[in-house]
């Protein structure tokens, strides 16, 4: 084919495809920094909306949107909510796939426009249908694309008492861009202040979900604040820990009860026998999490000065986590308690809970060994082969590797952990979510993907890991920018935590927001409450708030 | 005739056509889920392209054709998946404005997966195998082709004289002019 008909082809075709592009980015284009075109203003109680009206813009506005929410407000006696609908754009079709995805998780509500009758799906509508929170799953591919078609429109066809088949056919669906006037949408600074309420209301979330038992409500669902099934003893002790080190920051009585009796509830009930120590196990097989992070826990509470009787359980916790270890420092992950014998398979997370586990202990135990454990443990950590990729440390969910650098650094400082640990954080900036013109509130959390909302855990775990980080960093003396970059991964994490913690979080969609108040969520779509989500996220905030505490003491 | 040299390119752009129709294949192999548009375009082409190939290892004289089918397919394909993925882009750029960084990556990084496939190596094939030649009158279908013909230059707009090509219809060497057999 001669170079000229080529050149024809391609400049053809690119030219119709940029054209098109053009064209539809345009027709879909909404703006969310203009004045609003209308609010709509409901009232909620109980988390169910009891009432609506739709005021326009106009040089009344304000004064007829006060006057809504008051009379809303008095006849429903539930919280009233301004809703403001700041633009609005169309939707392509009403194919379930492309419908789903021509919106953004709780940015975006929908209109319809059905037999000259309006209604209206706003964020908080479709926040409490969990309709944002809808997967396509796709064989092993799972996307979050904007909403769930099938809810939405079955919650459309409802408010206006039509079949959902006839106003899938014969609506006129609109996309509108969204945002909160009453309550204002939150955007904490990261200051003392707002980290302690924050760090505080996290410790007391995981207070109140001590049962009598000492076991936790595991995972809760904010908005029908229904428990979800399921139990992990790692986790209860992670979150025991945190509840720990918040109620002895706190000295809250309520929350210092509740810790007793989750840290009984772990000492007691959840100790076995693996060969001549005890671990915390359930079943013939003990994992070395469970009983690394019980230890953590209980540590914790003993060096804050509380039940000095565990002090046998912690020395006998640490045997065991010590007695796992190999020679070249990793240890072996789990122990066969029918056949009594270590069994030599390593997962994440484990090592470096051990590590860190036996740094803190050695507060308490005095014993050398628990140090030279910790430190050979943390040196395996970070010391990854030629070909790194392969290595199954190198940075994964690696928090509690640097929790052990920065536990370990005044008794055995490694200053390759510190590299590995800012080189981590280096990257975990760099792919960090940064300038999206519908979520700016998202800078700085750890991407879940370029569409979705993302994942409060998993930029949880950095800002511990970072937090961390910088206390060692600060120390150590680090380079400037080194510092600077680290500094500035943590103010964004932070205030992107503090942006969506539950402190009070969407109030109105709740049943019971209370008993919530401090819970961190597992994303801003997805309201599940785990237990290691305030834990994760506390950490992170306690451990910088203690950190400003001890640069403003005189 | 191609000469020996030529052959040889033809029998390496036969087998190099087997590449992005086995990464075609498997592909639609592997998707998670049947959607009969994408499953009658690619499967087509998975058909269609070790088809030609086939054709080109076989029937030498119908090689250059049966290449430029399978390049004229492969393209086609590229083509198409090159216009689902920027308006894709335009699509969720409309909906979510910016969407950062991360976004932009993988869309690049899609793109790099599919364009050396797709888009860059049929056109280098089209290119080589040079254009189709024009169907001959009929006058000069009766009449004797010449012992010796010179090779057309690919670049001209205009078409090499029937005479000028291959039996099969196609350039007789290399598309910028090559000497033919």
């Amino acid at each position: 084919v001669s170079l000229r008909a080529l050149a024809r082809l391609f400049g053809g075709f690119f030219a119709v495809l940029l054209l098109a592009s053009l064209v539809l980015k345009a027709a879909l284009h909404v703006d969310r920094f203009r004045e609003p075109k209308r609010s709509i203003v409901s009232v909620w109680s109980g988390g169910q909306r009891r009432g609506r009206v739709v005021i326009p813009a106009g040089p009344d506005a304000a004064h007829r949107i006060d006057d809504a929410l008051t009379k809303q407000a008095r006849s429903w006696r539930g919280t009233g909510v301004v809703e403001d609908v700041i633009d609005d754009g169309p939707i392509l079709s009403t194919n379930a796939f492309l419908f789903g995805a021509s919106f953004v998780p709780a940015r975006d509500g929908v209109e319809v426009t059905y037999d000259g009758r309006v209604a209206y799906a706003t964020v908080d509508d479709l926040m409490a249908l969990k309709a944002y929170d809808h997967p396509i799953v796709l064989g092993p591919i799972r996307l979050q694309l904007g909403v769930d078609a099938d809810v939405v429109w079955a919650a459309l066809a409802k408010e206006l008492r039509v079949k959902e088949t006839d106003l899938v056919e014969n609506g006129e669906f609109r996309r509108l861009a969204m945002r909160h006037r009453v309550p204002p949408e939150p955007a904490p600074k990261v200051t003392a202040d707002t980290l302690r309420d924050a760090a505080v209301e996290a410790g007391r979330y995981l207070a109140r979900a001590v049962r009598p038992d000492g076991t936790y409500r595991y995972e809760v669902n904010a908005v029908e604040n229904t428990e979800n099934e399921g139990y992990n003893w790692p986790r209860h002790a992670g979150a025991t820990w945190y509840l720990a080190e918040s109620a002895l920051y706190a000295r809250d009585p309520a929350m210092l009860d509740a810790l007793e009796r989750a840290a009984r509830r772990l000492a007691q009930g959840a100790l076995v026998n693996c060969g001549e120590h005890r671990c915390v196990a359930e079943g013939d097989r003990a994992d070395l999490g469970s009983s690394a992070l019980g230890l953590l826990a209980l540590s914790e509470i003993v060096l804050g000065g509380r039940m000095p009787e565990l002090m046998p359980v912690i020395a006998d916790l640490a045997a065991f986590i010590r007695s796992q270890q190999r020679s070249d420092g990793e240890f072996m992950h789990f122990y066969d308690r029918k056949e009594n014998h270590p069994v030599d398979v390593q997962v994440l997370y484990y090592t470096g809970e051990a590590a860190f586990a036996l740094g803190r202990a050695a507060r308490l135990t005095r014993d050398p060994k628990d140090v030279d454990a910790a430190a050979r443990a943390l040196d395996r950590l970070v010391t990854y082969p030629a070909w790194y990729v392969g290595w199954h440390y190198y940075y994964g969910a690696e928090h509690w590797t640097c929790h052990a650098l920065d536990e370990l650094w005044e008794r055995a400082p490694n200053q390759k952990a510190l590299r590995f640990c800012l080189d981590w954080q280096a990257a975990v900036y760099d792919t960090a979510i940064w300038g999206r013109t519908a979520s700016p509130e998202y800078d700085g959390a750890t991407s879940a993907g370029p569409f979705v909302p993302p994942a409060i855990v998993g930029t949880a775990t950095r800002m511990e890991a970072a937090v961390a980080t910088l206390r060692v960093a600060k120390i150590a003396g680090v380079s400037r920018s080194d510092l600077a970059r680290l500094q500035a991964a943590v103010d964004a994490g932070l205030a992107f935590l503090l942006r969506f913690e539950l402190n009070p979080g969407p109030t109105q969609i709740m049943v019971n927001p209370a008993m919530m108040r401090g819970g961190v969520p597992n994303t801003p779509t997805d309201l599940t409450v785990r237990i290691d989500y305030p834990q994760h996220a506390g950490t992170g905030l306690i451990g910088y708030l203690r950190q400003l505490e001890r640069h403003a003491a005189p | 005739v191609s000469t020996s040299r030529e052959r040889r390119s033809e029998i390496l752009f036969a087998v190099g056509n087997l590449v992005p129709a086995i990464v075609l294949g498997v592909g639609l192999y592997a998707l998670p889920v049947r959607w009969w548009p994408a499953d009658i375009v690619i499967g087509s082409a998975v058909i269609a392209v070790p088809v030609t190939s086939a054709v080109a290892f076989g029937r030498p004289l119908a090689s250059r054709k049966a290449l430029r089918v399978g390049a004229g397919v492969l393209l086609a394909i590229g083509f198409v998946l090159l216009a689902a993925a920027l308006l894709s882009v335009a699509f969720l750029s409309g909906i979510h404005g910016d969407f950062g960084q991360g976004g932009m990556t993988l869309m690049a990084l899609i793109a790099f997966l599919v364009l050396p496939y797709a888009i860059v190596y049929p056109v280098l094939e089209l290119r080589w195998v040079g254009p189709a030649a024009k169907k001959p009158a009929k006058a000069a279908e009766s009449a004797p082709a010449p012992v010796a013909a010179q090779a057309p230059n690919a670049d001209e707009s205009a078409p090499p004289s029937p005479a000028a090509s291959n039996a099969d219809g196609g350039a007789p060497s290399k598309g910028d002019g090559g000497a033919a057999a």
